[in-house]
């Protein structure tokens, strides 16, 4: 089973902290993140798959920095400003550089999974926002990885596609696989084997979602995060 | 697939009628299609026939090298640039080595080698200009596209003063600086070709990097790209086709354009496919502008830089509106 370890991890830009002095274990199982806007998400997400280099401290999945393991992370960033005319093979072919053919077999597939197996050839500027947010998920997880790190993987979905998503994920867990979600989507929460709460660069509260955790939320979001649960 | 497959066809089909069509095309009449294949098939043709048709394909030639060499080049900077809007001409680079190229003749230079190094020295150091002003001003397609224009301006500006510094020798030049194959030579275009060809596989083998560059540099580089390697050898790849093309041709705007975008709208944004795509396209664009600079002002022509910028400056207009719209 993957373990991803941050020990003490700090990471600033300009000044700024945006990552404090961080530890966490995540071995296996879906792990969900939350927080508010700003928390630190994106960018310990950002780190967990080597695309941003620690100010301080350190990250080891399975005890090698993930420049060394970079066959077995799949990322799927929040974001991607792609030229109009990228169709969801070219986005799949780049993101599996340095690696097989294999990908193709592996995209069709996570496409299917998704309902969209149609979109393959397609541009993503005729895509739908929930199109694309599947069709970005499908490429990044066409790499193969073990190590699965999501930024806001449900973002611009319906109620059926997010729960398409979360079963997907569930599965690569069920196969062994260590996935990492960010989102906003707090509900989710309920479905992690483990949640961790940032807020402002520091975990607030990490283990499996309980009372801790509505208390945590709370604090996190200012609000009372029963609503947020209920809602 | 079926898209793919129908331009192929397109393209197998209407480039060998371009290069027909502008061997036909020419003030000498008498020297038309029946008598271009009568020489094709191996039918005796007479000795100014021959001379024509001799010169009507270095020209068309030297066309289809410049079309294919900007279409290179414009692909390239496309996708190092993440931009679809980038272009050799459009970037500053032409105009750069433009006054490199300008600068040299008044030093009293007139090699080929001596105007290339010019002119590879005038590009390179635009294009680090722009990007690096187009970088400090927030960057972006547009910003990239507006930094490049106005540097194309000055260095237009300052070229057009060397210029009238070259006295006698002005009128030659200033045919080139508008940008036409009227004059070309066959060891002129195989200089080119020594250039272009090279450079064009060296970028063919950086085909993956490239393509992984549409990911952005951070993600890229998290997937073991080595983004600065790869965009720097490009980049300098780019300059080097450009800078041979206009040493050979001088500055020849909007097929490096118009060639990729359409390359991408038929196969999609993966650079080996774009690369030959583009460059078969581009050549395709060019002999049929050459056709046209012939055409309009019969039996006089018109500079190939004045088709392509009536045609291509519209539909760089349309694919911004498509892409921001996108």
């Amino acid at each position: 089973m993957p373990c991803i370890a941050a020990k003490e991890l700090t990471f600033k830009v300009k000044g700024k902290v945006i990552v404090k002095d961080l530890s966490a274990e995540l071995c296996g199982g879906l792990n969900v993140v939350l927080g508010p806007n700003g928390a630190g998400k994106t960018t310990l997400l950002r780190l967990f798959a080597g695309v941003l280099r620690p100010t301080q401290g350190s990250v080891l999945i399975d005890g090698a920095p993930p420049d060394k393991v970079r066959a077995r992370i799949s990322y799927v960033p929040a974001q991607l400003s792609l030229d109009p005319m990228t169709r969801v093979v070219d986005l799949a072919e780049a993101i599996n550089y340095g690696k097989d053919g294999s990908w193709r077999k592996r995209l069709r597939e996570y496409l299917s999974t998704l309902g969209i197996e149609w979109a393959a050839e397609r541009r993503f500027s005729t895509l739908s926002s929930g199109e694309q947010r599947l069709a970005t998920i499908a490429a990044a997880l066409s790499r193969g990885g073990d190590v699965i790190i999501a930024d806001e993987p449900t973002e611009f979905l319906d109620v059926s596609n997010r729960a398409k998503v979360f079963a997907l994920f569930r599965g690569l867990v069920n196969k062994g696989a260590l996935v990492i979600i960010a989102t906003h989507d707090v509900r989710r929460a309920g479905q992690a084997d483990r949640v961790l709460v940032l807020s402002r660069g520091v975990v607030t509260f990490a283990g499996q979602p309980g009372e801790g955790l509505v208390e945590a939320l709370s604090k996190a979001y200012g609000v009372d995060a029963k609503t947020l649960l209920e809602a | 697939m079926r898209a793919e497959r129908l331009t192929l066809t397109l393209i197998a089909i209407s480039l060998p009628l371009s290069v027909l069509l502008s061997l036909s095309i020419g003030p000498y009449r008498s020297v038309d299609f029946p008598v271009v294949v009568a020489a094709l098939v191996g039918l005796p043709v007479s000795r100014l026939s021959l001379d024509v048709l001799t010169y009507r394909a270095v020209r068309t030639l030297a066309a289809g090298v410049l079309g294919a060499g900007l279409a290179v080049s414009g692909s390239t900077l496309q996708f190092t640039l993440r931009n679809p809007l980038a272009d050799p001409y459009l970037a500053g680079v032409a105009s750069g080595s433009l006054l490199g190229v300008t600068l040299a003749l008044l030093w009293g230079r007139a090699s080929f080698w001596d105007l290339y190094a010019a002119a590879i020295a005038g590009g390179l150091l635009t294009l680090s200009a722009v990007i690096t002003i187009s970088g400090l001003a927030g960057g972006g397609a547009v910003t990239l596209l507006v930094v490049g224009v106005a540097f194309s301006y000055v260095l237009s500006g300052l070229t057009m003063f060397f210029m009238i510094m070259l006295g006698p020798r002005l009128p030659g030049a200033l045919y080139w600086m508008f940008g036409s194959v009227a004059f070309m030579t066959l060891p002129l275009v195989e200089r080119t070709l020594v250039i272009l060809v090279p450079a064009a596989a060296a970028l063919a083998a950086l085909s993956r990097p490239l393509n992984s560059l549409l990911l952005g540099d951070e993600v890229a580089r998290a997937i073991g790209v080595r983004v600065r390697l790869v965009r720097l050898s490009s980049f300098a790849l780019a300059s080097l086709i450009t800078a041979a093309l206009v040493s050979m041709a001088g500055p020849v705007g909007f097929i490096g354009l118009v060639a990729p975008w359409l390359a991408k709208r038929s196969f999609g944004v993966r650079f080996s496919t774009v690369l030959w795509a583009s460059a078969a396209m581009g050549a395709e664009i060019a002999v049929l502008s050459d056709v046209i600079a012939r055409l309009v002002l019969f039996p006089s022509e018109a500079p190939l830089t004045a088709v392509t910028s009536v045609f291509g400056a519209p539909l760089l207009v349309y694919i911004l509106i498509k892409s921001r719209g996108e």
